[in-house]
C-alpha cells in the first residue's frame, strides 16, 4: 500500500472483552456525575491547561470508561483544578472531582 | 490552718486541671518553632500585652462579639463568665479582708461561708456578703438562660444549635449544677450560722424551717466540691478547654503569633479555642439536610478528637461566613484549607505551567484571570476603560488563559500551587509595571498574600475608585437602582467592601440588603467546594439569586466573574460586574464608545478588526 503513497491509519478502537472496569466503578463510586458525560468537549475547549499542552479532560472521561490507566496517570498531572471544565458542562459533570479522585487513587497506587 | 476533708476533691480537680494545662502549652510553646521564648519575653512587657488583655476582658468575659449577634445569648454568656470571673476575684478580696492577710489557703475564698461560721457584724463585710449572693444570682440567671436555650434556641438567635457529644453533655451537666449547689451549700450554713445575705439567708431560714440545716450543710458542701472538682477534671477533654486556651490564644496572636499550615502551634490552639457555640451553623449555606453534622463546628470537633477528616474537610465553599461570625475569632477557612492534604503523591507536571512571554515594558497590568476569560465582557469593559485613561497599560492573559494557583492551594496543594505561581511571577517582575490590576477575586488573593512581589497589586474595583477620583475617566451619573453582591474573596478574605460601593453610588443608587459586607452570602460557584453535586450548587445559586433580587432592583452588581456567572442563571434583574457598568457609564473623550456601543463592544476596544 505504501507504494501507493498511503499508510494504514493504526487503528483507534477499544477491544471491549479487555476493558479494565475497576477504574470506572471507583470514580462512579465517588464521583456519579462521570456517567452523565455526552463527550461534547466543552470542558477541553475551555481548559486552561489545554491551551499549553495535549491535555485532553474529555478524553480523560473517555479513558477511565476504557480503563487506560496508564493513560490517564501520565496526563492527570497535568490539571491545574482550575474548574472552568465544570463551569461550562452541559450535564453538570464535575470533572474537576473526577480528575482529583483520580490523581489521589492513581497517587496512591490503589489500582 | 483550715482544713475540712471535703475539700479534697476540688485541691485534686484544679492540680489536675493544672498539671494538664502546663503539659499542652507547654507542647504547643515548643512547636511555634525557634526563637519564641525570646519573642514571647520581648512582648511581654509591650504594649501588645495590653492590648491582648484589654482583648480578653471584652471577648472572654464580656463576649462582646456574642452581644452582637443576640443580646439574650450575649447576656447568658456575660452572666457565667464574667460573673464567675468576679466571684472568685471578689471572693478571694472578702477572705483576705476578713483574715486580714492576703495569702491564705487557695481553697479558702472559694469555701469561705464553710469555714467563716460567725455573722458579720462589720458594714464591708456586708457589703461584700451582699456582693457575693448578687453576683451569684448573676451566674444563676445565667444558668436558668442556658438550660432554656437547650429547650427553644430560637429564643436567642440560634435556628439551631449543636448536638453535643455525650462527653459534653456531662460536662455541662457539671457546668450547670455548680451553682445551684453552691447555693444550697451556703444557704444551709446561713440556716443555722446565720451568715448569709439577701438571697442565701432568706432561703436558709426557709429550709431551717422544714429540714435539718446543720446535719444538712456538709454534704451539699461535699456535692459543690466533688462537682467543681468533676468540672475542672472533665475540662481538658470537653469543649470547656476553651475557657483557658482563648486567653492563650489571644495572648499569642497579640504578640504576632499567625496560624500556620499545620496543625500545631497556633492552629492546634486555635482547635482547642473552639467553644462549640454553634454560631456558625446557621451561617452554612450547604444544605443542613444533606450535609448533616458538616458544619464548622463539627469538623472542628472530628479534627481535634484525632479523627478521619479528609471528607469533611473537602465539604465546604471556603465563603468564610463562619469565620466572619465565629465569636472566638478563629481562622476556620485555613483550619479547612490545611485539612485538605492530598493523600497520595500529587504533582504538576511542569509542561502545564508554561513561561509567560512579556515584549514590551509597561506601567499598569491587567490580568483578567482564567474566570474572566469565561466572561470575556469584563476584559473587553477593562480595555476600552484602560484605554480611555491614556494609561500605559498591558493585558497579560488575553491570548491565553493562565492560572494563578489558588485553586490549587484551596484544593489544599500548596506546593503546587507555589511552583506554578512561578512563571506568572516571572511575567510579572518582567514587564516593569508598577501596578497590577486584577479583575477576579481570587487571583487578586494570591497576588496580594501568596506572590510578594515588589509592585502595587490592586482589585480594578480599587483601581477603577483611583482613576475616576483622579479624574482620569469622566462618569455620567445614572439614576439606576443597584444591589451590590460583595464576593466572598474580595470581601470577607481581602477585606474590600466600601470601593465597589463608592463607584456605584456615582453610577446611581445602591439599594441595601441585610446579608451585605461580611455577612454577605456565597454566590454558589465557589472553585473552594471541589465535590459538591450540581443540584447542590444549584440550589445556592438560586437562594442567593432570589435574596439579592428581592427589593427589584434595576441590576445586581457584583465585582467576581465568578459570582457573575453564577448570579446570572438564576437572576430575574441583569447581573453585571463593576467595569462593565463603569464603561457603560463613562464619558469617552471622542464619543466613539456612544456611538457603536449597541453595535459592538469588542470592536471598539480593538479586539476584534
Amino acid at each position: 500500500m505504501s507504494k501507493w503513497g498511503f499508510t494504514a491509519i493504526k487503528t483507534n478502537q477499544s477491544d471491549l472483552d479487555l476493558v479494565d472496569h475497576g477504574l470506572i466503578a471507583t470514580i462512579g463510586n465517588l464521583e456519579p456525575s462521570i456517567f452523565w458525560c455526552i463527550g461534547c468537549g466543552s470542558c477541553s475547549a475551555t481548559c486552561t491547561s489545554a491551551q499549553f499542552n495535549n491535555f485532553n479532560p474529555r478524553r480523560i472521561i473517555h479513558a477511565i470508561r476504557s480503563g487506560h490507566v496508564k493513560y490517564i496517570t501520565d496526563e492527570v498531572d497535568k490539571c491545574l483544578l482550575c474548574g472552568k471544565c465544570q463551569m461550562v458542562c452541559p450535564r453538570h459533570v464535575n470533572t474537576r472531582n473526577i480528575i482529583l479522585n483520580v490523581k489521589q487513587i492513581t497517587g496512591q497506587n490503589a489500582i | 490552718m483550715r482544713f475540712d476533708y471535703f475539700v479534697v476533691p476540688f485541691c485534686f480537680g484544679f492540680g489536675y486541671l493544672i498539671i494538664i494545662l502546663v503539659f499542652k502549652y507547654g507542647r504547643w510553646i515548643r512547636e511555634l518553632g525557634e526563637g519564641t521564648a525570646l519573642r514571647i519575653f520581648k512582648s511581654l512587657l509591650s504594649r501588645k500585652t495590653l492590648q491582648a488583655l484589654s482583648e480578653i476582658f471584652l471577648e472572654c468575659l464580656v463576649h462582646r462579639k456574642v452581644f452582637r449577634i443576640n443580646l439574650l445569648l450575649g447576656y447568658m454568656h456575660m452572666s457565667l463568665a464574667l460573673g464567675w470571673f468576679l466571684l472568685i476575684v471578689i471572693g478571694k478580696f472578702e477572705a483576705s479582708y476578713f483574715t486580714g492577710e492576703f495569702t491564705n489557703e487557695f481553697y479558702f475564698p472559694i469555701f469561705f461561708r464553710f469555714f467563716e461560721l460567725n455573722p458579720h457584724r462589720t458594714f464591708a463585710l456586708q457589703f461584700f456578703n451582699a456582693l457575693m449572693d448578687l453576683l451569684l444570682l448573676f451566674i444563676l440567671s445565667g444558668v436558668a438562660l442556658a438550660i432554656y436555650k437547650r429547650f427553644k434556641s430560637s429564643a436567642m438567635g440560634m435556628n439551631s444549635s449543636t448536638r453535643h457529644t455525650s462527653g459534653d453533655k456531662w460536662a455541662l451537666a457539671l457546668l450547670w449544677m455548680i451553682f445551684p449547689l453552691r447555693l444550697l451549700a451556703e444557704s444551709l450554713t446561713a440556716g443555722f450560722a446565720g451568715n448569709g445575705s439577701f438571697l442565701t439567708q432568706p432561703l436558709g431560714n426557709l429550709l431551717g424551717m422544714i429540714f435539718p440545716v446543720r446535719s444538712l450543710a456538709t454534704p451539699f458542701w461535699w456535692g459543690y466540691s466533688i462537682v467543681l472538682g468533676g468540672f475542672m477534671v472533665a475540662l481538658p477533654y470537653s469543649r470547656y478547654m476553651h475557657i483557658p486556651t482563648e486567653i492563650f490564644l489571644i495572648l499569642l496572636k497579640n504578640w504576632g503569633f499567625r496560624p500556620g499550615e499545620s496543625i500545631s502551634g497556633v492552629v492546634a490552639c486555635e482547635l482547642y479555642s473552639c467553644s462549640r457555640c454553634g454560631i456558625c451553623i446557621d451561617r452554612c449555606q450547604m444544605d443542613p439536610a444533606i450535609n448533616k453534622k458538616n458544619q464548622m463546628v463539627y469538623f472542628l470537633r472530628e479534627l481535634r478528637a484525632g479523627n478521619e477528616v479528609t471528607q469533611m474537610a473537602h465539604n465546604c465553599l471556603l465563603c468564610g461566613r463562619c469565620q466572619e461570625i465565629c465569636p472566638v475569632g478563629l481562622d476556620l477557612t485555613n483550619l479547612r484549607m490545611i485539612s485538605r492534604k492530598p493523600k497520595g503523591s500529587f504533582h504538576i507536571n511542569p509542561s502545564s505551567s508554561p513561561s509567560i512571554p512579556v515584549h514590551s515594558s509597561t506601567n499598569v497590568l491587567y490580568f483578567a484571570g482564567c474566570m474572566g476569560s469565561l466572561t470575556p465582557g469584563i476584559g473587553r469593559s477593562m480595555e476600552v476603560i484602560l484605554k480611555e485613561s491614556g494609561e500605559n497599560y498591558l493585558f497579560l492573559d488575553k491570548e491565553k488563559s493562565y492560572c494563578c494557583g489558588r485553586p490549587l492551594k484551596l484544593a489544599g496543594h500548596m506546593e503546587e500551587a507555589e511552583k506554578i505561581s512561578q512563571n506568572i511571577k516571572e511575567a510579572i517582575v518582567s514587564s516593569g509595571a508598577h501596578t497590577l490590576v486584577t479583575s477576579c477575586p481570587i487571583c487578586y488573593k494570591s497576588f496580594k498574600d501568596d506572590y510578594r512581589c515588589n509592585l502595587r497589586v490592586l482589585h480594578h474595583s480599587e483601581y477603577l475608585l483611583e482613576i475616576i477620583q483622579s479624574r482620569l475617566i469622566l462618569i455620567e451619573p445614572g439614576n439606576q437602582r443597584f444591589v451590590y453582591h460583595d464576593p466572598c474573596e474580595l470581601g470577607r478574605k481581602s477585606g474590600i467592601y466600601n470601593q465597589p460601593r463608592e463607584i456605584l453610588d456615582l453610577l446611581g443608587n445602591i439599594t441595601n440588603v441585610e446579608e451585605a459586607y461580611g455577612k454577605s452570602m456565597c454566590c454558589g460557584g465557589s472553585v473552594g467546594h471541589l465535590s459538591i453535586s450540581m443540584d447542590e450548587r444549584e440550589q445556592i445559586q438560586k437562594s442567593t439569586s432570589i435574596y439579592l433580587n428581592q427589593n427589584n432592583p434595576d441590576c445586581i452588581a457584583t465585582a467576581c466573574p465568578l459570582c457573575k456567572k453564577s448570579l446570572a442563571k438564576y437572576s430575574e434583574s441583569q447581573v453585571k460586574d463593576i467595569a462593565e457598568l463603569v464603561a457603560e457609564n463613562m464619558i469617552q473623550s471622542n464619543f466613539k464608545y456612544h456611538r457603536t456601543r449597541k453595535s459592538n463592544p469588542a470592536k471598539v476596544a480593538g479586539i476584534v478588526s
